[in-house]
């Protein structure tokens, strides 16, 4: 069930950031809105395809970023995930248009592209450097040009209208098989330093986390009052990872 | 899950529910999503494979189709765990994956809480974490729902916190777990989890909620889960006083034990005197001595009052227990005029919750309060029926005070909660002595 919520700016979608999963997660969690537990670069689960689109991008191997998303909970399916407030885009080193690792990697639909397109292809979906304080207002223009619901329509995984775009995601997309893997169009976010705990705006936890959370709370453990705790739940039509809520924070909701 | 997995065909995936035997040769499910916990039971979301495509299954928005790097990254990341479980021939979508850990299944054991709604045997076991099965969400949750509200009902019925955390490990958002929490936990715990909720109820986006408001929800729970039929509000009509006064005797008998000094030994036993006294004046027909009653109310006051305001158990006076024996014998002494009935029958009731729950019994819990005094009240209408039969204005026959005190048997875990409540009132007394 998509979440419907007033037409947002595009300049007001904040980041998703997901934990890697199990019972330490959801206390690395409470640690980050805490600010006892700093969200470090972390190795990342396809190496190769990382390290490839970190040097194509010029990234020292000793200063590995944190990695988010605008307007996503990466993987979506994630057990414990962050909401951050763009305040946190103070320490952003780059901006791509998509997954910067899959595409390098030609992983899913990025598959048809060439080894030798790839770095390219990947520099030109960029935004860094000089160029870094364009990626808002390309962002903007994307969202308001390609989706029909706008903000709305990219937080809630809509697929893409491609007709005005003019770079090599094109032809991933119409190789691909509707639906369509969203790491083609979700922007990726590269930053230097984790989060503070005020750019923390919502921990969200799964059915299986929340109950994880519950345990550690009721031995004590306490979360911040600034920040929303939203979980998952089940019925009997079957799971719902995150809360609505959680879409509509991330689209810039209150 | 190499790079070959192709993102789904969406015109064989289009309806719901979907059938999964295109080709029966490759239906397999290759994931269980959700980070199974060996704690926790519940529903799973679940990745299932046909050929080269990838689904993911038994979500609340439908099945979606799933890259295979982006299930590797939940594999590799913790947030999901690898099976093969190949479907049978005839399963039908949506599925997801019913989840029984080991530890929780432990867990119910030590606490003696109801029989997991899974049969383990019929379930797939991945060593050292638990069991799964596959079958659709509606026949999962239904599963797991008619666990709860059955788990609900003990964690309640036999005040057990163990239990109670059970449910918080299935539905930690369910208003099933949130009560039986509440009513379980000790007052910090109380005043910790109502902020908890709130704080939760509020994060979501709900209504600002109160205090008051969780409180009103912990006993509209009650009042949804204890369906139970209930005796009509007039009991029958008794021939003379002495009936009253009998119904009056075996009121106070129910909620004799937890309050009786000396069970062992009827003698020194102020409750147990009372309740003779008002047991033989019913049959009598006539009043009791109004000094051996006097003697007997100071042994009360001396004996479980005393105890009763060292204990320092709740905001009440006397406790409801001690309420009742002392109704059954201020009405053996003043009847016929006034046989106290009502006062044994109000102490009863608010008694047997007071037993069970001493410290929360002022609060507005009206639903759960008619739950604790369900079974005491079909007794009483039970014996009312009988004395309409028997009894006369001359008195009550000896027999019947042989009759079974409680004909459906006392409250669940009565002798539980009768030691708990003993152990309490008497504790402060016996440090004294020693």
């Amino acid at each position: 069930m998509d979440a419907t919520f007033a037409e947002m700016p595009a300049n007001e979608v904040r980041l998703g950031h997901a934990l890697r999963g199990g019972s330490d997660a959801v206390e690395e969690a409470v640690g980050i809105a805490c600010g006892t537990h700093p969200l470090l670069p972390r190795q990342p689960a396809d190496q190769d395809a990382v390290d490839a689109a970190e040097s194509a991008l010029g990234v020292a191997p000793d200063a590995r970023p944190v990695y988010a998303y605008l307007g996503d909970l990466h993987p979506a399916l994630g057990t414990v995930g962050l909401v951050l407030e763009r305040s946190w885009l103070r320490t952003l080193n780059g901006v791509t248009r998509c997954d910067s690792g899959g595409l390098i990697g030609r992983r899913g639909a990025f598959a048809i592209l060439t080894n030798t397109e790839t770095t390219s292809t990947l520099q030109a979906l960029t935004f860094s450097g000089a160029s870094l304080h364009a990626w808002e207002p390309a962002f903007g223009t994307e969202l308001a040009d390609s989706y029909r619901d706008g903000v709305t329509g990219y937080v809630n995984g809509e697929e893409p209208d491609v007709s005005a775009w003019q770079d090599a995601r094109v032809k991933c997309f119409h190789q691909a098989v509707s639906p369509r893997d969203r790491r083609l169009w979700t922007w990726e976010a590269r930053l230097g330093a984790g989060p503070a705990p005020d750019d923390v705006v919502a921990l969200a936890f799964s059915r299986s986390a929340a109950a994880v959370l519950e345990d550690l709370h009721r031995r004590g453990l306490d979360v911040p009052d600034t920040v929303r705790v939203l979980y998952g739940s089940s019925s009997s039509e079957g799971a719902q990872f995150h809360d609505p809520a959680v879409r509509s924070l991330l689209a810039g909701g209150a | 899950m190499g790079d070959s997995i192709r993102v789904g065909l969406s015109s064989y995936w289009a309806g719901r529910p979907t059938r999964f035997r295109r080709d029966d040769t490759f239906a397999c499910v290759r994931a269980l999503l959700d980070s199974p916990d060996t704690r926790g039971m519940g529903l799973l979301p679940i990745v299932i494979s046909l050929g080269t495509e990838l689904r993911v299954s038994g979500l609340v928005s439908g099945d979606r189709p799933i890259a295979g790097q982006e299930l590797a990254t939940l594999l590799a990341e913790g947030h999901a765990h690898a099976i093969e479980h190949p479907l049978a021939p005839e399963a039908t979508g949506p599925l997801c994956a019913a989840w029984l850990g080991s530890a929780f299944v432990r867990a119910c054991e030590d606490a003696d809480a109801p029989e997991v709604p899974f049969e383990k045997s019929e379930m797939t076991r991945i060593p050292r974490l638990g069991w799964y099965l596959v079958d659709s969400p509606a026949v999962v949750f239904a599963a797991l729902d008619g666990w709860l509200r059955k788990t609900f009902v003990a964690a309640i019925d036999r005040r057990s916190r163990e239990i109670a955390e059970l449910l918080s490990w299935v539905e930690p958002n369910r208003d099933e777990t949130r009560t039986a929490l509440y009513l379980t936990g000790t007052k910090d715990q109380r005043e910790r989890d109502l902020k908890w909720w709130a704080r939760l109820e509020r994060d979501a986006g709900r209504a600002d909620v109160t205090d008051e408001a969780l409180r009103h929800r912990i006993d509209a729970t009650c009042s949804r889960i204890f369906l139970e039929w209930r005796p009509p509000m007039t009991t029958p009509a008794l021939p003379g006083p002495w009936a009253h006064v009998a119904l009056a005797e075996r009121c106070a008998e129910r909620l004799a034990p937890p309050i009786d000094p000396f069970p062992e030994d009827p003698s020194r036993s102020s409750v147990a005197q009372a309740i003779r006294i008002a047991r033989e004046a019913a049959i009598r027909g006539k009043p009791a001595d109004r000094d051996e009653v006097e003697s007997t109310r100071v042994a009360l006051l001396d004996q479980v009052h005393r105890s009763w305001q060292d204990a320092q158990i709740s905001s009440q006076i006397h406790p409801h227990a001690l309420h009742a024996v002392e109704s059954a014998l201020f009405g053996a002494e003043r009847g016929p005029a006034d046989t106290h009935l009502d006062q044994a029958l109000l102490s009863m009731q608010h008694g047997i919750a007071e037993i069970v729950y001493p410290d929360i019994t002022w609060q507005p819990l009206p639903a759960l309060w008619a739950h604790f005094r369900a079974r005491a009240d079909r007794a009483v209408y039970n014996d009312a029926q009988w004395l309409s039969r028997w009894a006369s204005n001359e008195g009550v026959t000896a027999s019947f005070f042989e009759r079974p005190l409680w004909p459906e048997g006392p409250p669940v875990a009565w002798e539980d909660h009768v030691a708990r409540f003993r152990n309490r009132l008497f504790s402060a007394r016996s440090s004294s002595e020693h």
